[in-house]
């Protein structure tokens, strides 16, 4: 431990702290589980950038069927690299602190597979078929039906897309989804 | 902090979604510091500006930038307007400050002591985080019964040990006659620990600090020169206390998580579909096989409800309607006749095995492990019926064999109950009393946890080396949760007449978790349907408040109506309990004024009249939050008409400036380009905002050319030119 505690001084943990919803301590332990992922890059530059595949190596995000789509979210250079201080801030959403409206921006950018602000049909059509697997493939009339039921539930204002405000009123009404957006550190 | 919390709600509803090709930095630093109470020179704001730019969906190095403007700026305009702060407000920014540091001190210190943290995560790797519902809810109760333990030992048996250590030694100097060696002989008590007694607790048991029996009715002095140390009413005080305060941490836990659950999601019986699709995907799991196998569950899912909602609805005609309220009704009845049953039997096995001369033998079990056998094995017949009744929807079938379950155990623990209280004791029967609980509860664990696991186990045995068609065994979380309510209940029952037992339940609890978490990982299989935990977790938390209240009211008899045994315990003396409390600590006699007021309060009337103005309240609220739903559809109505509005409008602006040349600048009218400050304060209308989000027009794509009026609205669509795409962002 005293290895990695050189690496960062006492003002960048308190930087961190006040940026994510960690403790300190929590910021040491992501630390030793983002270098477990490239020790010897992690080793010469603690903020490194690691690629992609690298980073879905992780377990939670490896079986993710959004391991992708989170990767390019939480990006700060926008094309899937995730320098340790995107993984903090991953992390930081995933975990128990962070409020349900933190976590539900996040959700809607990962869910919004296009990037024009709104789940539109495609988007919805992509995450039923992730959902779903690729091996279990439901048909093109039952995923078109599943999309009209998602859009008469939830879309209000009969756009045919779901805007934030829309997702986050559905968020609001879930109890499960804090329980199921949750990765543990 | 309450600010923090409405800061929260203001952010997250007026704040935008800002996409990262905007120029964020400028525009959101810009957005803060329009707030007044962000921008103050005191902790209380510099605290409140880092829970809003942690809030914020943006990268680190976006909030550190962020972060370094809005500090400038505050320094800056500090500077500029400077007024010493008197001493009453340094007062209340340090006092604010140090009580919100303690309890983030005390939040982090927690975290650190969070128990069974890794197995939590390997549990919740391999099945995701529902079943880690049932793990979270045994890990609260046991933290619950360790504080009792903590409380208990401390202030009743540690006392009781030291005095009785004491009184070991002065008895030693005197001579032991022989009525001492023939009374304790009748007790059935023994010097030496057997085998047997740890299943019966009797023996050694009986006269040990674990049963009500040992204590002493006297003050005695613990160290010498303090003052003296009053034992029955310690005693009283503490588990008094120990009961009223579990109480109330019940039932707010129970009204946190009914709120939570029930009254913030609405009911939550629609958008079913939604969350589904939403929600479904367990971020938590980390493991390939679960992966897998939630995939398959999720596509069964959905599989599921296009078959119910293709299917015609419910059971049509008057003829199948009344063939299922038959069934339904058949099947309750035939519930209800095997639960009287039951009971007839238990009383029956009572009168048969519950004498004093079967205790010291293994025939003391009997009863107790007939009862839990039963409890068992009914379990898989309720579920057996349930699906044979064939509800149209999972969760009202889950609900009902719960109800069913926990009816049986209460019966069951009623009937036990009503016998012990009325049954002729010889002597001390609040240690008889708290021998029968102790045994129910030691082989409550042999059965459920150790037998139970044993069956699992073989059934991994015969399918991995035997048998494929018989399948693992699933992980029942509903039964497993109901067995952690029956055993709080019996704790709760017999911590009057057993101090230590709390103790017992609590490794009791803590051998369950990891017996019951291997038994998981190595032996089950993943539950083939999704469960809506949040909402069964409060009715778990209902019917645990339920039992306690239960068990308050039955020991609020037994404490003013049963007489006390003469020979042993530490409220010899009295005729009842209660006199102890109330001579001995409030010095009140049966005339008294205040006891005559206390006895006209508790009358039947009065009490009736209490409960009829609390139905009135509930059904006045009821009322007001079914209106408050009226008021929600007609809102939703209204802004699907808005949304209307706003296109039809838009649709005629473009049509007109589309006609007019174009003299000015049009990246000006739109907002695209202008100074950082100009943006705000030339257009206070905020029109601004509708900058750069894009808008579907109802599925017509917006930059096609051709004239196409969409399903018939009334109102006359425009094509959209290609150099003017009309965006707006939420509205």
């Amino acid at each position: 431990m005293g290895q990695v505690k050189s690496q960062f001084s006492e003002e960048e943990l308190q930087d961190y702290e006040d940026l994510t919803y960690f403790t300190k301590k929590e910021i040491l332990f992501a630390h030793k589980k983002f270098k477990a992922l490239a020790p010897e890059k992690v080793g010469h530059n603690k903020n490194a950038r690691l690629s992609m595949n690298k980073i879905l190596q992780y377990p939670e995000l490896r079986v993710n069927p959004f391991g992708d789509r989170i990767c390019k979210v939480f990006s700060s250079s926008n094309n899937g690299e995730i320098s340790f201080e995107d993984f903090l801030d991953m992390m930081s959403v995933f975990s128990d602190a962070a409020p349900k409206s933190v976590k539900a921006e996040h959700a809607f950018r990962i869910f919004d597979f296009d990037g024009d602000d709104m789940i539109g049909k495609n988007d919805l059509k992509q995450v039923i078929q992730r959902l779903t697997g690729y091996n279990n493939a439901l048909n093109e009339s039952d995923i078109d039906q599943l999309i009209t039921n998602i859009l008469e539930e939830a879309d209000l204002d009969d756009d045919g897309a779901l805007s934030f405000a829309e997702f986050e009123h559905i968020i609001d009404k879930s109890s499960d989804f804090t329980n199921s957006f949750r990765i543990r550190l | 902090m309450s600010q923090i919390i409405r800061f929260h709600s203001a952010l997250s509803i007026d704040g935008d979604l800002i996409t990262s090709t905007a120029s964020d930095v400028e525009q959101i630093t810009q957005e803060l510091e329009q707030r007044e109470q962000l921008m103050e020179d005191n902790p209380l704001s510099e605290q409140l500006r880092i829970e809003a730019i942690k809030s914020m969906a943006q990268t680190l190095s976006i909030k550190r930038q962020i972060r370094a403007n809005l500090a400038r700026t505050v320094t800056r305009r500090s500077v500029s307007r400077s007024k010493p702060i008197s001493l009453l407000r340094k007062c209340r920014y340090s006092s604010k400050m140090y009580a919100s540091q303690f309890v983030k001190l005390v939040k982090t210190s927690l975290t650190n002591f969070e128990l069974f943290y890794g197995s939590m995560k390997e549990v919740e790797g391999h099945f995701g985080n529902r079943i880690s519902a049932y793990f979270k809810f045994l890990r609260w109760l046991l933290v619950l019964n360790l504080v009792v333990v903590i409380f208990v030992f401390w202030f009743v048996s540690f006392p009781q040990i030291l005095y009785s250590g004491m009184e070991r030694r002065l008895e030693q100097v005197s001579s032991e006659d022989e009525q001492n060696i023939t009374t304790r002989a009748m007790r059935n008590s023994r010097d030496e620990l057997s085998f047997t007694d740890l299943f019966t607790g009797e023996g050694y048991f009986t006269e040990s600090v674990l049963f009500y029996g040992f204590y002493s009715n006297v003050s005695f002095t613990l160290l010498p020169g303090t003052s003296e140390y009053s034992l029955p009413h310690a005693y009283f005080l503490t588990v008094i206390i120990m009961y009223l305060s579990t109480f109330v941490i019940v039932s707010l836990s129970m009204a946190r998580s009914y709120r939570i659950s029930f009254i913030e999601t609405s009911g939550a019986v629609q958008n079913v579909l939604t969350h589904k699709i939403f929600c479904s995907w367990d971020f938590g799991i980390a493991n390939e096989k679960a992966a897998h196998l939630k995939h398959a569950s999720i596509y069964h899912e959905l599989r599921e409800y296009l078959s119910v909602i293709n299917r015609p609805d419910g059971p049509v005609g008057r003829w199948n309607r009344l063939r299922s309220t038959a069934l339904h009704m058949t099947a309750h009845l035939a519930v209800l006749a095997m639960i009287a049953s039951i009971a007839f039997g238990t009383w029956m096995l009572l009168q048969q095995f519950g004498q004093t001369e079967h205790f010291t033998t293994w025939s003391a079990l009997y009863v107790s492990i007939t009862t839990n056998v039963t409890m068992l094995f009914f379990q898989y017949v309720f579920r057996f019926i349930s699906r044979m009744e064939d509800y149209r929807r999972p969760s009202t079938a889950l609900n009902i064999n719960l109800m069913r379950n926990f009816l049986l155990q209460l019966c069951i623990v009623g009937v036990l109950m009503f016998y012990w209280l009325n049954k002729a004791y010889d002597h001390c029967w609040e240690t008889s009393v708290g021998q029968e609980i102790y045994r129910l509860i030691v082989i409550d664990f042999v059965v459920s946890v150790l037998f139970l696991a044993c069956l699992q186990a073989s059934r991994y045995a015969i399918n991995r080396f035997y048998n494929r068609s018989i399948s693992l065994p699933e992980f029942c979380i509903t039964n497993n949760s109901l067995g952690l309510v029956y055993n709080q209940t019996l704790l709760w029952f017999g911590l009057l007449f057993s101090p230590l037992l709390c103790v017992v339940v609590a490794a009791k609890l803590f051998l369950t978790f990891y017996i019951k978490k291997l038994s998981l990982i190595y032996f089950c299989k993943p539950q083939s349907k999704l469960w809506r935990s949040s909402q069964t977790q409060t009715l778990f938390l209902v019917l645990v408040f339920v039992s306690l209240f239960g068990v308050i009211i039955t020991h609020g008899y037994i404490i003013t109506q049963i007489p006390v045994s003469e020979e042993c315990g530490p409220f010899r003396g009295n005729t009842y309990m209660y006199q102890l409390f109330m001579e001995g600590i409030l010095k009140l006699q049966e005339e008294h004024i205040f006891w005559k007021i206390f006895s006209y309060v508790t009358k039947p009337a009065i009490i009736g009249g209490l409960l009829l103005t609390m139905g009135v309240v509930t059904y006045y609220l009821r009322a007001k939050s079914k209106a408050q739903i009226a008021k929600v559809k007609l809102l939703k109505e209204m802004l699907c008409m808005e949304a209307k509005d706003k296109e039809f409008l838009l649709a005629n602006i473009s049509k007109i400036t589309r006609g007019k040349e174009w003299n000015f600048d049009r990246d000006l009218l739109n907002g695209r380009k202008s100074s950082t400050a100009d943006k705000y304060y030339s257009d206070p209308s905020g029109t601004w905002r509708y900058a750069d989000s894009p808008r579907k027009i109802s599925g017509i794509s917006v930059l096609r050319d051709e004239d196409e009026s969409p399903t018939g609205s009334g109102y006359q669509r425009i094509d959209e030119c290609n150099e003017e795409r009309v965006r707006m962002r939420r509205f």
